[in-house]
């Protein structure tokens, strides 16, 4: 059947005079959606004025900053082309000490394909210095590998309260000062895909000093004293008694032996598998240290795929004692297990808990919040004793729980945040790095 | 009877008693359908805009979708469709399929694989050796340069990564053709395999270095350049050759606001359905760049006399290609930095599972880099249409309403099997490659009709016949299955038994008696099916004489 064209009665839409497309009049549905929408756009036109005032400096600014190409630039002169030599910022922030800002250096090929070279200089102001330098030259012995790292550090907010888990240590908190010298020469023998061995002939010097008042916490002379006849403190004088080898220091080689067995699948970020790590260390004191202990350390550690490699637990036990040797003067203060640092229990504050022997008990439930950010849920339980774990007793077991999100950025750089509540009655802890290490 | 039967059929009589009752809901009016948007008019010529990438990342990240939400700026419908929920041709995209014919019926005619095949280059004549090198690529992050050939005309060549010979510029040359082939504006590209003999350095060029800054180009620059690129068995080089597009460049052509200085852009484009339905499209393909930093602006014609026309200049994102290299494994399924899904994340402990989490994608990745090394990782079993996005959110994708959506599916539907074959020809692939490419763009392409077909009836090319209205099913005609179990309801202007033309896929459904301003309504209900979903319903003028009924409006 032929159709014979029904003309219009009005020509097209002309949406230059102001037209609908659509060639209708008005939108009473789209009229009516947007009648019931005035008042809740009036109650949020005020924080939208000031979403979009935020956004206009920052949208100027990064057009200046993009039309500079100051981003590129400071990443051309930070970085070599090949993207295997460069320099990053270092930060540091954690509660109870100072912050400390710096730099660090990677060369991913000087010393060959697959090798390391590492250093960084952070520090603060107010009398903090951190240096390290890590090499790891390309094996020359097949499966053996050498390692050499030194570690320079100087602070004077470094924290002492006491050997031993004794609550009334806590009310004893002092600062002291120390200048921190770690030479690591190691040699790493891989025997199997899953099983190296390890050897350490590291040498080690440390000398204290009184620290200042930081944060309300006084230095260690006001509070670890050598009382005079009078009971009165000794002007700037620790008691080395109550913190063993501070007025001499300590200088010492150490020797260790280690063995590691590593079914994961990832060093940094394991997803299943298991690691064990035990090793063991001589260390002997040099000049007037007299020192001399041994020191056994184990970790067994767990990643548990929860499902496709994706969420992860990893659970980690780890046990270690300082065993001094016959007739050797007390292990220096500085040698023995300090709960408080990132590896070693996340809810209690730097330096606190210190004695002979460690029991630390840690899960962490890991998952990835975007393709570059992890986040993590972690419980840590654990404490310090005394020699051969003298003294152990759950009731001296710290239980700590947190959560952390670390960022993976493509440029050589890892940021992590952390935050940890221990029931330690020291409150929330609060930890953020960002490194090239 | 069945219990599903004889529900399904109740569903049916209630509905239908209720869409009998209903009064329409929309009132078009008694007008010519708008096929040109006459946004060409002559104007001065705009200002230059700037192209930011990195701002414009953490604008579409972060400001735009708070600012959105502020704004309670969700479920708003694109304002330049017209009475047929069509979109008229335009400075930003032009129909080449679509046919109106004299009773206002409209139809698509298939282009066929030689034209696809042949794509934006057609009328342009090939490049032609020897090419001079007259500018080092300023922007982009692959090799590249700017030539002019034997015949004087401009180049822009474009190079792949050291070992990845086609990712990138095979890739190029096929996305173009399948977005060229659907309606919008594209560079004119072709693959050009070359060798540095053919090559000669103008004694004039220059280069840009990565900070912006004009150098020089030296031989020893052009030869830095081609000492990245990797080669083919026989020596030679695979470029992408890339017209140089008429007309003055006058910057990007955003996803979102109106340029201010054309007076022909009176549509925010983030309301524009020829970009908001442009998702669908680049879910086929993957262009999983598609940002505004991807998009140019041209003023064509002398000054004063001349407009602006608006490219998708580089869809070269696509497949599994990205210019850096090959994509990661979340790209297509989640954005660079979504603050909201990390809170998400965060909030449920990680409970929520996302479609680019797991190793099960990583392994499926790295397995297809291996096998196509030219393609990268593009397949049909892990792709969702819904959820597939750029890698930032696009101002004019994420306002899409299931309108917009189902327009876009349309036209990846317009796809023949030959065609989308053509395109993949344009990019030289091997053979096996080129097969494997052609069977994922058809499984992708059948996911996305199956998807949005689904959610709006795909019943197209409404022509009155006799007493009859009648249509075409897309589904049917698509192949998606379910003809027999397929079962219609007409209702208002249209009643009674909803007969098969006979091709499969055309329906007519008689016309009730009436005058004056008609609306027949038409549900479709598939295979399982337990009542209709929703309805199309056509506005018409009746005379009441065979001829005498105009179509004026589609509501979808």
């Amino acid at each position: 059947m032929v159709c014979t064209p029904a003309v219009a009665a009005e020509p097209p839409p002309d949406p230059s005079r102001g037209e609908r497309f659509d060639g209708r009049r008005s939108d009473p549905a789209a009229a009516r959606r947007e009648a019931a929408l005035v008042v809740p756009r009036l109650l949020l036109v005020l924080p939208r004025l000031v979403w979009r005032a935020l956004f206009v400096p920052v949208g100027l600014g990064a057009r200046w900053f993009e039309r500079r190409h100051v981003l590129q630039r400071v990443l051309d002169a930070i970085t070599s082309r090949d993207g295997l030599v460069g320099v990053r910022p270092t930060v540091g922030i954690t509660s109870g000490i100072l912050p400390i800002f710096g730099l660090s250096y990677f060369n991913l090929r000087a010393l060959g394909p697959r090798t390391e070279l590492r250093a960084s200089l952070a520090g603060n102001i107010a009398d903090v210095v951190a240096a390290r330098f890590l090499m790891r030259p390309t094996s020359l012995w097949g499966s053996a590998q050498y390692i050499l790292d030194l570690d320079y550090t100087y602070r004077d907010d470094f924290v002492y309260s006491g050997i031993g888990f004794e609550p009334a240590n806590q009310g004893r908190v002092g600062r002291y000062a120390a200048n921190v010298v770690d030479v690591h020469n190691v040699v790493r023998l891989d025997a199997h895909p899953l099983v190296s061995f390890y050897g350490d002939g590291a040498f080690g010097l440390r000398r204290f000093g009184n620290g200042r008042d930081i944060y309300g916490v006084p230095p260690i002379a006001d509070v670890y004293c050598t009382p005079k006849f009078d009971g009165r403190c000794l002007t700037a004088h620790v008691s080395e008694a109550e913190v063993p080898g501070f007025n001499e220091g300590t200088q010492f080689l150490r020797a260790t032996l280690g063995m590691h067995v590593d079914t994961r699948d990832s060093f940094s970020a394991p997803s299943q598998g298991v690691a064990l790590d035990v090793r063991a260390d001589y260390s002997h004191g040099l000049g007037d240290d007299h020192s001399s202990y041994v020191r056994l350390h184990g970790i067994l550690e767990a990643a548990l795929d929860l499902w496709q490699r994706s969420r992860v637990l990893v659970v980690r036990l780890q046990a270690g004692t300082v065993l001094p040797t016959e007739g050797s003067s007390p292990v220096p203060f500085t040698e023995l297990y300090v709960l408080g640092l990132p590896e070693l229990h996340r809810g209690v504050r730097f330096g606190r808990y210190r004695d002979a022997s460690l029991f630390l008990a840690t899960a962490e439930y890991r998952w990835p919040i975007a393709q570059w950010m992890d986040a993590a849920l972690f419980v840590d339980y654990g404490g310090v004793f005394g020699p051969h774990f003298d003294g152990f007793s759950f009731d001296k077991m710290i239980p700590a729980v947190g959560g952390a999100l670390r960022v993976r950025t493509s440029q050589q750089l890892i940021m992590r945040l952390q935050l940890a509540y221990g029931w330690a009655g020291e409150g929330t802890v609060v930890t953020f790095t960002a490194s090239a290490f | 009877m069945t219990t599903t039967p004889r529900r399904a059929l109740l569903s049916i009589a209630i509905v239908a008693a209720l869409a009998g009752c209903a009064p329409p809901s929309v009132r078009f009016v008694d007008r010519g359908i708008l096929w040109d948007e006459r946004d060409a008019q002559p104007i001065p010529q705009p200002r230059t805009r700037a192209f930011y990438s990195d701002w414009v990342g953490l604008r579409d990240a972060i400001f735009l979708p708070a600012d959105r939400a502020l704004g309670l700026d969700y479920g708003a419908e694109s304002e330049n469709p017209n009475a047929l929920d069509e979109v008229g041709d335009s400075t930003w995209f032009r129909d080449p399929r679509r046919v109106v014919d004299a009773d206002g019926r409209v139809w698509w005619r298939p282009l066929g694989g030689a034209r696809v095949e042949e794509g934006p280059m057609a009328g342009y004549a090939h490049p032609t050796p020897p090419f001079v090198v007259t500018k080092g690529k300023t922007y982009g992050l692959n090799a590249g340069f700017q030539v002019r050939d034997a015949t004087g005309q401009k180049w822009l060549f474009k190079f792949d990564h050291a070992g990845l010979v086609g990712l990138d510029t095979s890739t190029e040359a096929v996305a173009a053709r399948i977005v060229w082939s659907l309606g919008w504006n594209v560079p004119a590209v072709e693959i050009c395999d070359l060798s540095a003999e053919e090559l000669r350095l103008s004694p004039t060029a220059s280069m840009t270095d990565p900070v912006g800054d004009e150098v020089a180009m030296d031989g020893a620059a052009l030869a830095a350049i081609l000492a990245r690129v990797p080669r083919l068995p026989d020596g030679r080089m695979r470029a992408l050759a890339s017209r140089w597009i008429a007309g003055h460049n006058v910057g990007p052509a955003p996803f979102f606001g109106r340029r201010d200085d054309d007076p022909n852009d009176r549509v925010p484009h983030e309301a524009r359905r020829d970009l908001r339905g442009l998702q669908p499209v680049y879910a086929l393909i993957n262009n999983t760049d598609a940002l505004e930093t991807n998009t140019l602006d041209m003023y064509v014609g002398r000054p004063g006399e001349g407009h602006v026309v608006h490219y998708q200049q580089d869809v070269g994102g696509s497949f599994g290609a990205r210019a850096t290299g090959p994509q990661t494994y979340w790209m297509g399924r989640t954005i660079y930095l979504d603050p909201l899904e990390m809170v998400e994340s965060i909030l449920t402990l990680g409970l929520l599972r996302r479609s680019w989490q797991g190793a099960e994608l990583k392994t499926a990745r790295a397995v297809a880099l291996a096998r196509w090394p030219e393609i990268g990782f593009f397949d049909v079993e892990h792709f969702d249409p819904k959820e597939w996005t750029p890698v930032l959110h696009n101002p004019a994708f994420v306002r899409r309403t299931r309108r917009d959506t189902y327009w876009g599916a349309k036209r990846v539907a317009l796809l023949e099997d030959d065609e989308l074959d053509g395109a993949v020809r344009a990019g030289r692939y091997r053979p096996e490659a080129a097969a494997y490419l052609s069977s994922v763009l058809k499984g992708r392409r059948e996911r996305i009709a199956r998807t949005y077909f689904a959610e709006t009836p795909p019943l197209e090319s409404f022509a009155f016949r006799g007493r009859a209205l009648c249509f075409e099913d897309w589904w049917l005609k698509r192949g998606l299955g379910g003809a027999a179990a397929t079962r219609y309801l007409a209702t208002g202007a249209v009643r009674g038994p909803v007969v098969d033309e006979g091709d499969g896929f055309t329906r007519c459904a008689p016309l009730t008696d009436g005058r004056g301003y008609r609306v027949a309504s038409i549900a479709v209900a598939r295979a399982g099916d337990r009542a209709p979903g929703r309805a199309v319903r056509v506005h018409f003028v009746d005379d009441g004489v065979v001829g005498g009924r105009r179509l004026i409006g589609i509501e979808r």
